[in-house]
């Protein structure tokens, strides 16, 4: 079964995660075998649209051919953590605020992250 | 009522075996892996035809590779079965020879880890995927790790390079260790950066190799005549696998540490009885981090112990005496086995140029993806 990792609202992303109504623990992406931490499952567990908003909790360079990129872990508002990828070249900072955008590379949707000022 | 391994038949390790951990080569795996298997028997004064049963850590050479590699011992008929468990498969199948004797099923048994590098896809574990594809790479993963770890207690470049500097120093003295060169604090600093502040001299090789060791009961220590003084008591076993911690909190870390206290807990010593540890190093900075979550160090000062040279050879604390999987190398099947054959040899005091000096007691340590921890507590006889 595959399912899709984020819908776009325009160009606001929702990213499709699942919170076990149990316990309520979330996680991103959506996967419904059952609740890691409580092992709910079932009707227990509902899907979730997170919203693209959170902080950094660590980032880095990572050589790509001649270049780089930014590679970061992420806490979401809405409680998952995840890897993405910062666009920008902005001094990026353990706990910076980002948010998530829509984006297109080699002609396929992708999620990319900025630095938010809100 | 459940018991631990200390609490069921003394089991001792009484013969050690390797063959170089090295890049691939055209070498068939059964080939070196024999040849860790007869060294650790000859090691042992043991013949094959004694062993009662047989685990092989393996995770990458494909379906039941154990007995197309031990028939050429001479068919006996034993249990054997390989044991998978990532990175700590060799630990898991030197538990499970540790259990057949404690429990009394076997008298003598034999634990090996062989492996040769290939690609072989991950479970799929029924998730869509991430943001990410292919750069969750573990490379980057530690990377990310790393920074936030210097962020929060402000460690130097410097002292994480350390690390490797000290394996590297280490595994120079050793002949089975895939990288047998001394490297300066420059090396270890110098581009090209993989990822963050690592190049590849923070990264361990993965390359082929095999480990063997054989594990016995008391009763078999008298019936072969087993001398006393190069036998190690296994004193503590234990597996645990990962739950969900606090927002944030590294698993491994977290894993490592409460699979650590209830080994010394089972061993009924305290981290600073430790003379020894071989731990999974794969990367510089999981030694500051598994150094502080076993109790070595205190939270955050891992690095400065390190760089001030606590734990090296003659050190308060001799960690990866063997050049750890940063230098000696990590073939993934044999790595655990090869860390018992280390704490072994060291306890025994038989490490020359390596040797820790007065080694008591020794600790041993992986952790697996998934996420699996493993640890063992040895201690001379």
């Amino acid at each position: 079964m595959k399912t899709s990792l984020f819908k776009l609202e325009g160009d606001i992303p929702k990213l499709l995660g699942t919170e076990c109504t149990s316990c309520h623990y979330r996680w991103f992406p959506a996967i419904t075998f059952g609740c890691e931490r409580c092992g709910a499952h079932g009707h227990d567990l509902a899907s979730r649209e997170f919203d693209g908003i959170g902080r950094i909790l660590s980032c880095v360079e990572v050589a790509e051919g001649e270049g780089s990129f930014t590679l970061a872990l992420i806490e979401l508002k809405d409680g998952p953590v995840l890897g993405g990828i910062i666009d920008g070249s902005e001094a990026l900072s353990i706990g910076d605020r980002i948010e998530a955008y829509g984006s297109e590379v080699d002609g396929k949707e992708v999620i990319r992250f900025r630095r938010s000022d809100d | 009522m459940t018991k631990t391994l200390k609490q069921m038949r003394p089991v001792y390790v009484v013969g050690i075996g390797l063959d170089r951990y090295q890049r691939i080569s055209t070498r068939p795996y059964i080939e070196f892996g024999l040849s860790a298997i007869r060294a650790a028997l000859t090691d042992a004064g043991i013949s094959w035809p004694d062993i009662e049963s047989f685990y092989l850590g393996t995770a990458l050479l494909g379906m039941a590779p154990g007995r197309a590699m031990i028939k050429h011992l001479g068919t006996t008929g034993i249990p054997i079965a390989q044991v998978e468990n990532a990175s700590a498969s060799g630990s898991t199948s030197f538990r499970q020879a540790c259990l057949d004797v404690a429990s009394g099923l076997t008298d003598i048994s034999m634990a090996a880890g062989v492996d040769k590098p290939a690609l072989i896809p991950r479970a799929n574990n029924g998730s869509p995927g991430d943001l990410i594809g292919k750069w969750l790479a573990p490379v980057n993963h530690f990377a990310l790790l790393t920074n936030q770890y210097r962020e929060h207690y402000g460690v130097t470049l410097e002292q994480l390079a350390a690390v490797a500097v000290k394996n590297h120093k280490n595994g120079s003295k050793n002949s089975f260790a895939q990288r047998q060169k001394e490297r300066s604090l420059e090396e270890v600093l110098a581009p090209p950066y993989l990822a963050g502040p690592l190049n590849r001299l923070h990264c361990c090789p993965i390359g082929e190799g095999a480990a063997a060791v054989v594990v016995v009961s008391e009763d078999a220590m008298e019936k072969f005549s087993l001398a006393l003084e190069r036998s190690v008591r296994v004193l503590a076993s234990v597996s645990r696998s990962e739950r969900i911690y606090g927002p944030g909190e590294n698993w491994d870390v977290a894993l490592t540490r409460e699979t650590a206290e209830q080994a010394c807990q089972e061993a009924e010593i305290t981290a600073d009885q430790l003379d020894v540890i071989e731990l999974h190093d794969a990367f510089t900075i999981e030694e500051i981090m598994y150094a502080e979550a076993m109790g070595l160090s205190k939270q955050g000062e891992g690095a400065r112990d390190i760089s001030a040279g606590e734990f090296d050879i003659g050190g308060r604390c001799a960690v990866s005496p063997s050049g750890g999987l940063l230098s000696m190398g990590h073939p993934i099947g044999p790595t655990g086995t090869g860390q018992i054959a280390e704490i072994t040899r060291q306890l025994r005091g038989e490490a020359g140029d390596r040797q820790q000096p007065h080694a008591k007691t020794g600790l041993a340590h992986m952790v697996g993806v998934g996420a699996v921890c493993l640890v063992h507590i040895l201690q001379s006889a």
